[in-house]
Parts: structure tokens; sequence; C-alpha cells
């Protein structure tokens, strides 16, 4: 019994910490968001007015149909990648280290920085890319300005800047594989590519299923890219996001019940996924 | 053991209600770099003891506390700390702390300490959200204040009069103003030998001599029609005679064929003369960086920008009023101190807030060289500031000034004209359509304002 106090006692800083700061302000935003509050004066209670309102908004419709579709760039193509590169810097090559350096590098780089560089990147005249294909004679497009290509332009920056993470992380899972299965798998006469889809891969699971639900949550609060390349023009009705459109309520138009409300939809909505993905994950994802 | 458990508890319900009072001191204070200014009591005088706008010493003497004050600009930030310094010669008892917190955090972090009913004492407001923060009872009226000190409007900047005053009450004492002016590179013109521009222009001169200096195989352009309102059409549609918003805040201007004829003048610069960047390459090169690269002959930007200018280009800057149109028009802007209508310290915030808006204030504001000061009378001593431009341009336009439109929520219906403009602009949908279904938008959000 006292054991079991003294052990209350240890995690209660965090508890404390995590309720004051954390649990207590959702609570507080779930309440904000029946609520018609504008930040300042005193808060009228409105029922379920705002998340009604929601759906006839064409901007919070438009944000949920672009996060979905950020999401399904980033997420698969990310992932991919990563898992690819961690195998490969798994690899006993010569330099391996400054490679791994140079794929995490876009992790470690502040957002605002990668969406200023990657905005001179797609610059329609001046922009490498653009005087790379206009060298090669190829179509040189209008890769923001253009509301057909924003949003997969800004997802494209998205996945160079995650996918050295979770590179990582899938590169520790490879490591912690032993390597008794690959000698065995050997023993029976598998190939570099039997190897890889039938002992690495399924061992890997675990590490895939972590990135892969990280990955989701982080990837359906995007912000700061849209932000910080779109949000001068027309190009952010072709991008904004969720997150985008809750900061726009909140802090623009000084409607705090509603961004509240918004909120509220991303969080069921990210909740939502995650469970889906812990039931799921009994179907294919193999513990060691 | 027990002990250890009681005394555990005690340590963090003590750490709790540390925590909970430093937050209610401190809370307001949020990024800022705070300085003091109070250090300034040394005897040396000036002449701020004279100027009408102060009071007497011996009740200055008497007024004590501490102050919070918050702005968004570092350069601001500096000359605030010498007029804090004047400032405490006078009132040695006012402790005045000095909040800076960059633009992009300043309006957040403003909203939430003061939804906390905390906040700083006297802080910098815009246009754009006066009518926000007054109708939501989080500014002080100052009207009372002036009156009872004999302080008159008519000193002031009459565009910044109007656009800090809600229902003829006013909410902020006046400190800078800028104005939109038609900025030139002599040397652009000279090579195409093309006569500076004055006064006298107006639209159709305008578009002549920007088709002559424009020279495409240098990729010169003769003239910008910026794609912004502050700069761009708000000035377009005035010098047309029309209105943005008008004067009651109950309808927009936007479908008025003014708006219509300035828009499609741009859209001529734009697609037509080729003499003005279009709206693509607008958004993606901003014009400051074409006129600063001598690839820009005339862009109508607002004043503060003259240092950046002269910076770049020197003795080649030129500076003029903005062409007529059916009339001239110039849009005004500026910057006031104001008051938190929570403050439990009135008279000293008040004693401040006069002391910014006072000769003293005023002057050394004026020493920065970028927003004009708000006091008629520092008007010639901010001039100074660049002796070989012709400043008086700038001094000659706030004749011809309008206030920024604004109303109750400006960001929101400012959301719907920027996407509208921008479509017209880049030729995604007709002008008059488009302004049509802008303006009806503007519309129903002033509607649900009053």
């Amino acid at each position: 019994m006292k054991e079991a106090l003294a052990g209350y006692l240890y995690i209660a800083p965090l508890v404390l910490g995590l309720s004051l700061f954390y649990i207590l302000p959702a609570l507080a935003s779930l309440y904000i968001s029946l609520t018609d509050w504008n930040g300042f004066t005193s808060m009228n209670w409105i029922g379920l007015d705002n998340y009604v309102n929601l759906f006839s908004d064409d901007r919070f419709v438009r944000s949920l149909r672009n996060t979905s579709v950020y999401t399904i760039i980033v997420v698969p193509i990310a992932i991919s990648i990563a898992t690819v590169l961690a195998v490969m810097l798994n690899q006993r090559i010569r330099g391996v280290t400054v490679y791994r350096v140079i794929y995490f590098l876009p992790v470690v780089t502040m957002p605002v920085a990668v969406a200023m560089i990657w905005k001179w990147l797609y610059h329609s005249e001046y922009g490498l890319i653009n005087q790379a294909l206009g060298v090669l004679g190829l179509p040189t497009p209008m890769w923001l300005l253009d509301q057909r290509f924003t949003l997969v332009s800004i997802a494209l920056v998205g996945i160079w800047s995650v996918f050295g993470n979770y590179t990582v992380i899938l590169l520790a899972g490879l490591q912690s594989i032993s390597s008794t299965y690959y000698e065995a798998a050997e023993l029976d006469g598998a190939g570099t590519i039997q190897k890889f889809f039938c002992v690495t891969l399924p061992l890997l699971t675990p590490s895939l299923f972590f990135v892969l639900v990280i990955s989701l949550i982080n990837t359906l609060q995007v912000f700061d890219l849209v932000f910080m390349m779109a949000r001068d023009s027309n190009m952010i009705e072709a991008s904004r996001t969720l997150v985008y459109s809750v900061w726009e309520n909140a802090f623009q138009f000084t409607k705090m019940g509603y961004a509240s409300a918004q909120a509220w939809i991303l969080f069921i909505l990210i909740m939502v996924i995650t469970i889906i993905q812990m039931i799921g994950q009994k179907k294919w994802v193999h513990y060691q | 053991m027990k002990r250890l458990v009681k005394s555990f508890i005690i340590l963090l319900i003590a750490v709790l209600l540390a925590a909970c009072s430093g937050n209610s001191n401190s809370s307001g204070t949020t990024g800022g770099t705070s300085s003091s200014g109070g250090s300034g009591q040394t005897s040396s005088s000036t002449s701020s003891g004279t100027s009408s706008n102060e009071p007497a010493k011996d009740n200055a003497t008497d007024l004590s506390g501490e102050l919070t004050v918050a702005l968004w600009d570092a350069s601001a930030a500096e000359v605030l700390n010498e007029t804090i310094a004047e400032f405490n010669k006078l009132y040695p008892n006012i402790k005045i702390t000095v909040n800076l917190t960059p633009w992009s955090d300043y309006w957040t972090s403003l909203q939430t300490s003061l939804a906390g009913g905390a906040g700083p004492d006297v802080f910098w407001m815009n246009g754009p959200n006066v009518h926000k923060y007054s109708s939501l009872g989080q500014l002080k009226p100052l009207d009372e204040f002036m009156a009872r000190d004999g302080i008159g409007k008519s000193d002031y900047n009459d565009a910044l009069i109007t656009l800090y005053s809600v229902n003829d009450t006013l909410y902020g004492m006046p400190y800078f103003s800028d104005v939109v002016a038609l900025y030139y590179n002599k040397k652009l013109f000279d090579d195409a030998n093309v006569p500076y521009p004055d006064e006298t222009w107006t639209w159709d001169v305008l578009r002549e001599n920007a088709k002559k200096l424009t020279d495409e195989s240098k990729g010169i352009f003769g003239y910008i029609a910026p794609t912004g309102g502050q700069i761009g059409y708000y000035n377009l549609i005035h010098q047309a005679g029309g209105y943005v918003i008008s004067e009651d805040m109950k309808k927009s201007g936007f479908d008025t064929p003014e708006a219509l004829e300035a828009i499609q003048f741009m859209l001529d610069l734009m697609y037509v003369d080729k003499s003005s960047p279009n709206a693509f390459q607008q958004l993606e090169t901003p014009a400051t960086e074409l006129f600063a690269s001598n690839r820009l002959a005339m862009f109508p930007a607002v004043s503060p920008n003259t240092k950046t200018f002269y910076e770049a280009l020197g003795e080649n800057l030129g500076i003029a009023m903005l062409p007529a149109g059916k009339q001239k028009a110039a849009i005004v802007h500026g910057i006031a101190w104001v008051m938190n209508g929570n403050t439990k310290q009135e008279e000293a915030a008040w004693a401040f807030i006069k002391f910014l808006g006072g000769e003293t204030g005023q002057s050394h504001y004026a020493k920065i060289g970028a927003g004009t000061p708000a006091l008629k009378s520092a008007w010639n001593e901010w001039a100074n500031a660049y002796p070989t431009l012709n400043m008086q341009a700038i001094i000659d336009s706030y004749s011809i000034g309008v206030p920024y439109p604004i109303s109750k929520n400006t960001a929101e219906w400012n959301v719907e004209q920027n996407k509208y403009m921008e479509d017209i602009l880049t030729q995604k949908i007709d002008p008059a359509t488009g302004l049509k279904e802008l303006a009806g938008k503007v519309d129903a959000i002033l509607a649900a304002e009053q």
C-alpha cells in the first residue's frame, strides 16, 4: 500500500504537469467549442451550433479535403522511401555515417527555413527546378501558384522534411533484427530479394507500425509548411489544412468557439484513425 | 514514510501555488525582451519640461506605478527607451517595462494576455484591429483625458484621428503614420529620357511613360500596379472617385463602376501594355526586390520604406505624389498607442501615452526617419532625416490622404477581398463578375457586424 502511494508520488509531477497543461486545456476547449466565445468577452452556450455550421463552411470542408489528400500523399511515400533508405543505410558501406547525417539533416532544419528555400526552388522563372527543366526542354509549370499543383508541391516538401526521421527509427528497428534469421534464410537458399520480403519486412513491422501511427498523427496536423509557403495568396485555398483553419479562426477572426470545434473534429479524426490502426495491427504486425 | 509523503505533498502544493501566482504576474510578457528604462534620473535638463503637452512638475512626482508597454517594432523599441528615460525625469516613480514581441506573435500573445484579464497597460494598435478591440471593451477611450489636459485632435494627422475613432470616440493616441507615395528610380528615367513624375501626373501620363520606361530585353518594368490593397487598388479606387468601405461601414464599394475602372486600369498595365509585372510575377517576386535591383522604374510604396530604398538606390531615389485619376488620393495608415481597458493604473498609463504623443516622444520617433510622426509640428524634423530627398512629397501626400479602410472584422473580409482580387488580377475570373461577387460577400460580413 505504502509502496503504491510512493509510486503515485513519483509519477505525480508528470501527471500534474500533463493535466495542467494538456488535459485541462483540452477539456476547456471542448467546453469552448460549445460556446460562441470570441476570446475576450463572456461565453454563451450555443450547443452544437459550431459543429453544425462546420459542414456548411466550404473553407472547412476544403481544409478537411486538403488535409486528407496531403496525408495520403505524404505518409505512404515518406515511409516507403524511409524503408528503402534504412535498408540501404544498414549495409556496411564506406562513409555510411555521412549518408545517415545527410538524410537526417532536413529533420533538424527549421521548418521556416525549409519553406523559404523551397519557395525559391519552386520559383517559376528563377527557381532551380524550372531552370533545370527548361534546359532539358521540359514544361516549366508554376509549382506553387498553379492551384492544381500547390498541395502536391507542398506535400513533396513535407515528404522531404520527414523521411529522415522515419529512416532513423526504421534503421534502429533493422539493427535489432538478429542475424540468425538471415543465416537460417541463407541456409535455406534465400536470395537478397527473398530475404528482404520474407525476413526483413516481417520483422520490421513493429517499427513500421510505430512509424505509421506517428506519421499519420503528425501529418494530419500539418501547419507550418502551408503557413509559410502559401498564406500570402489564393494558394492557401488550394492548400489550407485543418490546423491552418483552426489558427485562422482562433487568431485572425477571434472565433475561439468555432476554432475549438474544428480542433475537436481533428482530434476525433486522429483518434478514430489511430484506433483503427491499433485493431488492424493484429493482422500484419509480427512481434519477434 | 508517512512524513516523507506528507512533506512531498506540501512541497507540491507550494510549487503549484508559486507557479500560479508567478503566472498572474508575468502573463503578458510572453516572448518579449524586457528592458527597464528607469535609469534616466540624471540631472541634465532638456526642453521637454517646457512643452505645452506636458503637465506641471508638481503633480507629476505624485504619480507612481509600474507600467508594461507592448509593441512589435525593434527600431521603435530603441527610441522608446530614450523616451522613457526622458519621461522618468518628469515621473521618477513610474517604472516602465518594454515588452517587444515580434509582429508574427504580437496579436496572438496580446489576445491571450488580454483574455486572461491582464496584458500590457499601454500597447501598439493598428487600424484593422482597433474596431475589434474597442468593441470588445479592451480599450479605454481617450477623449476625456484629452479634453481634461487640453490636447487638441487637430494637432495630429487627421487621417489617423479618423482611423482610431470608433463612433466618434478616440481610442488611440496617434504615434506615427505612413502614406503611399510614388517612389522612382532617377537613373532609369534618365536612361529612357522620360521626365520625372510630379504632382501634375495623371493616370494617362503614368500609362504612357510606364510604356516608355519598360524594357523587356533588360527585364525592366516601367511601373508596378501592386496586387495588394494598401499600396495597390485601395489608392486607385479612391483616385477613380470610389470607396472601399463606406463611412458608416455598412457597405463595400467593390461593385461600383469606379472600382471596376481602377481594376481595369491595373489589368491593362499588366496584360495589355505589359509595363507592370503581372499578378503571377508579383506573387513570386517581391516588388521591393525588383525596385532595389534597378529593374523597376516606379513603385507606389508606403513611406517607411524610404530608408530601405535610399540604402539601395542612394541619390537615384526620387519621391513624388501618386498620380491622379479623377481625383488625387493616397491611403494613410498609422500606429497608435492605446490603453488597456482593464488597466488599474489609468492615470500613469495616460501620462505615458500623452508623453509619447507629445513633442518629446514625437521628436524621438522622428529621428528614425521611418514613419512620419503623427504630431504635425514634428514633421519638419522628420523630413530632415533625408535632406537630399524630396520628403515634401510625402508630407504633401497626407493632404490627399484617405484613411485605410477598416471595420469591426477587417481580417474577415480581407480574406474574401484578397481571394477575389487575386482571381481577378490573375485573370481567372472576369473583373465585373468578380467585383460584384466580392461586394456581396463583404456586404454580408459587414451586415453581420452591425
